[in-house]
């Protein structure tokens, strides 16, 4: 795969945000390919796993007290960090397949909803909800990953 | 009253269309009333920028599996 050779050429501490989003592009563009074959995406399974974003909110749609977002601090700070892309990593191959690829084409690749839609033959606001679980779950995973690191 | 799970998902609607009128001043409104929400309108933001930022490294090689 890809994403294997790309592991071998990374060469260090500076190239790390690099080397991330390199394998998510190759892992991206892997599934491409595999799907292409096909003549078109694999049709989007439902993925009824609402309960990781739902845990998130009480009933009443207030933010749980244990997942209430806190600061992370200035963007540019983060993004300095090596351990910032380490954990966005961990926290991207934890999404659910369909949420990853469709952020990936969404905040990686820069693609805008409606390309999405035609490319994987999805209603756009379809795309808008898988992308609202992605940014939901995204959160939640790297502010436990990072921040409670980082503070500790 | 638009509660905190709904004005998540004007926050993420508004990364990838802009609002419309309504939309916006809703999530307005929320928005000055709630701490966390404001935190995490800046983290999806900033998800945004993370993409973003690598951008012109990430040819998404469109001959690849456009047309």
């Amino acid at each position: 795969m890809s994403a294997i050779e790309k592991n071998e050429s990374f060469a260090g501490r500076s190239g790390y945000e690099t080397w991330v989003f390199g394998i998510l592009k190759y892992k991206l563009l892997d599934a491409m390919r595999v799907q292409k074959r096909h003549g078109r995406w694999q049709p989007l399974e439902d993925e009824d796993d609402d309960d990781a974003i739902d845990r998130q909110f009480q009933q009443n749609g207030r933010w749980q007290e244990s997942a209430r977002p806190s600061s992370w601090g200035e963007p540019e700070a983060a993004f300095e960090t090596e351990h910032f892309w380490q954990v966005f990593d961990a926290c991207m191959i934890a999404l659910p397949e369909n949420a990853a690829r469709v952020f990936s084409l969404r905040e990686l690749m820069g693609l805008s909803t409606d390309d999405i839609c035609r490319e994987l033959d999805i209603k756009e606001n379809n795309c808008w909800v898988i992308l609202h679980r992605a940014r939901l779950r995204l959160r939640a995973c790297i502010e436990k990953g990072w921040l409670k690191e980082e503070t500790a | 009253m638009m509660m905190c799970k709904e004005a998540t998902r004007l926050m993420s609607l508004k990364q990838d269309r802009p609002l419309n009128f309504q939309e916006r001043v809703s999530l307005r409104l929320h928005l000055s009333m709630c701490g966390a929400c404001r935190e995490c309108d800046r983290q999806f933001t900033l998800l945004h920028e993370a993409g973003r930022r690598f951008g012109p490294e990430l040819d998404p090689e469109r001959d690849d599996h456009g047309h």
